[in-house]
């Protein structure tokens, strides 16, 4: 497996206060990474500097072999990286069906646009979404009327209809019922594979239930990295989480 | 709310919209051909124009530009001169009356592309294009949005207005120009008291309206909503969003340029009041009352208020703002969508009769 991703030395502070610090992480094609660690170790912000949402004070990001770190946020989502956020981000105003076929972007030249009416072009593959997220009856609903749960899985959909080699989610099961989150974390196992996907989460049964590797973030840097077993019973993660309870309790 | 209702049915909208137009075309035919009220309802025609701007670029693209009249002036202006140097004669009166009472003894380098009926066609509606161009990449590069945007146009607008109020020499400033015979083309003069002069302006609102409306059922028109909806989302799936705002922005100009234009051609006059401020702001008004959201409901409102202020206007002449604004807050509070709302919302009683269209995406539609 080759590496997808490379994170070297990143790091983003705010005067004095350092957010993310000398930072790194590769990630092998294929993978499902997940990124824990307590409210405030930069997993988000470090979602941002991948994505260019925002810019980092040092170091560089590396994806495919290419630098990617600068580049504006359009740019590198055209590289191929699909981002989910944190609070969920839909078109509220746009139908589901809209919402895919805004994500199915072919193009994203405004003029190529203009002369697309959108005749059959892309059917499988937003078929093939709608069908992996369970949308198919909620096609024509206003995303804005959507359940929370259903807006969480629009977005997915919508990250997946781009096709994206790298898929970063923040947080994809927050606020979902325990039954939502069965189901998410069965769409996010169809996913492993074809997909390499990082995922930053706090439901550690949802992480215990996906994830390959996990990197664990403490203050801005790596605490421990490796399958959850290792991770768990690794003393330094028993001592930033004071004591026997494990990472279970305090995530 | 479902959204699958007959109001959403693009076949009844597209049948809506054609059958308006062929109705309004036949209103000479019907009404016999009083020019006043014919050159009165050309006048009625620029206004759904700008309306039609205003709803493209604030309804669908999510930017509230108060700068409208921008280009609207600036094409008015551009139209004049075309229209006043057809009236002048190279050799033996080259220089507009207004110019000579200003002490000009050649005719400015600027106008002199104006001698040329087809060159000025091009400016007038060229320029304000190009200006719009820079103006968004100067706004959306940086990202404004809301209030920032309304703000930035809104004093573009001013400097303007001042621009022609002050540069006496060129615009005759608060005079305006009147050029003095009515505009040609092709040989042919559009009487601007005459049944063609309603169908010039007509017809140039109903291409407008037909094209835009095409534009928008294309997926730019879905890309421009999801990028009033959420931009960064947009943003994210790849989308440079602020080349988007620009074609956007600039798009409205052109359409508000072509109201410009045949404003002139109905009026045969312009004056620095095309780049005011309160004018510009009305436009978002009918917009507004009318259904930003919908193309018809915005043109609907520019109409309706206006033929409401001609015919109960001049009653109520002294209290006609007032009445205007408290429309205007009523609307806004509980009409959010405008008229086109209440219609939206009334005919999600009737049930769709047409069969359902072929869904997009998967064959299993109820």
């Amino acid at each position: 497996m080759s590496a997808i991703l490379e994170l070297h030395g990143v790091t983003k502070a705010y005067d004095a206060y350092t957010v993310v610090d000398n930072f790194n992480l590769t990630v092998n094609e294929g993978e499902l990474r997940c990124l824990l660690g307590p409210n405030g170790a930069g997993k988000t912000t470090t979602m941002d500097l991948i994505t260019g949402r925002q810019k980092m004070t040092s170091g560089k990001v590396v994806f495919q072999g290419r630098k990617i770190s600068g580049m504006s946020e359009h740019r590198i989502c055209q590289q191929g990286i699909g981002r989910k956020f944190q609070i969920p981000a839909v078109f509220k105003d746009l139908t589901v069906q809209e919402n895919l076929r805004v994500a199915l972007t072919r193009t994203t030249n405004p003029f190529m646009n203009m002369i697309e009416f959108g005749r059959g072009s892309g059917r499988e593959r937003l078929q093939q979404v709608v069908e992996l997220v369970g949308l198919q009856e909620r096609l024509d609903e206003l995303s804005g009327n959507l359940s929370h749960g259903e807006t969480q899985w629009l977005e997915i959909g919508m990250v997946l209809t781009q096709n994206p080699k790298l898929l970063l989610m923040d947080e994809p099961t927050a606020g979902m019922t325990e039954q939502e989150t069965q189901k998410t974390s069965d769409i996010f196992n169809r996913l492993k594979g074809e997909h390499t996907l990082i995922v930053v989460e706090h439901d550690m049964a949802f992480v215990r239930e996906i994830a390959d590797i996990i990197t664990l973030m403490h203050l801005g840097k790596t605490l421990a990295e490796g399958p959850m077993d290792q991770v768990e019973n690794d003393p330094k993660v028993r001592e930033v989480y004071l004591g026997s309870e494990g990472i279970t309790d305090a995530a | 709310m479902e959204k699958r209702n007959l109001y959403h049915d693009k076949r009844a909208q597209w049948a809506v919209y054609l059958v308006a137009f062929g109705v309004l075309a036949l209103i000479p035919v019907w009404m016999g051909d009083d020019p006043f009220t014919l050159n009165q309802y050309a006048r009625y025609g620029v206004f759904g124009i700008l309306a039609l701007s205003v709803s493209l670029v604030w309804g669908f693209g999510g930017i509230l530009s108060l700068g409208q009249g921008i280009a609207f002036g600036m094409a008015a202006y551009g139209m004049a001169a075309t229209m006043q140097m057809q009236y002048q004669d190279p050799v033996n009166d080259p220089i507009p009356s207004f110019m000579l009472t200003n002490e000009l003894t050649a005719l400015p380098t600027v106008w002199e592309p104006f001698w040329h009926t087809s060159v000025g066609l091009i400016l007038a509606m060229g320029i304000p294009v190009v200006f719009f161009v820079l103006f968004g990449l100067l706004m959306f590069q940086a990202r404004l949005a809301g209030a920032f945007v309304a703000i930035m146009t809104l004093a573009m607008l001013g400097a303007w207005y001042n621009m022609a109020y002050d540069m006496q020499p060129f615009t005759a400033g608060f005079n305006g120009i009147s050029p003095p015979n009515a505009f040609q083309a092709f040989g042919v003069e559009v009487d601007p008291y005459s049944s063609m002069i309603y169908w010039v302006s007509l017809g140039v609102l109903a291409a407008l309206t037909l094209l835009t409306k095409l534009l928008l059922q294309s997926k730019f028109g879905t890309i421009i909503q999801a990028i009033r909806d959420d931009s960064e989302r947009a943003r994210f799936l790849g989308y440079n969003v602020a080349f988007y705002q620009v074609v956007v922005f600039a798009l409205g100009g052109l359409i508000a340029a072509l109201g410009g234009m045949v404003w002139v051609i109905i009026v045969q006059y312009v004056s620095p009041t095309a780049l005011e401020i309160f004018f510009s702001i009305t436009i978002v008004i009918w917009a507004a009352v009318g259904g930003r959201m919908s193309l018809f409901g915005a043109i609907f409102g520019a109409i309706f208020i206006n033929a409401a202020q001609s015919y109960v206007g001049d009653e109520f002449q002294a209290t006609w703002f007032i009445i205007l604004g408290t429309v205007f807050i009523v609307v806004v509070r509980f009409l959010p969508k405008g008229f086109a709302g209440l219609f939206e919302y009334a005919i999600s009683f009737v049930p769709n009769p047409l069969p359902p269209s072929r869904s997009l995406i998967s064959g299993q539609q109820k």
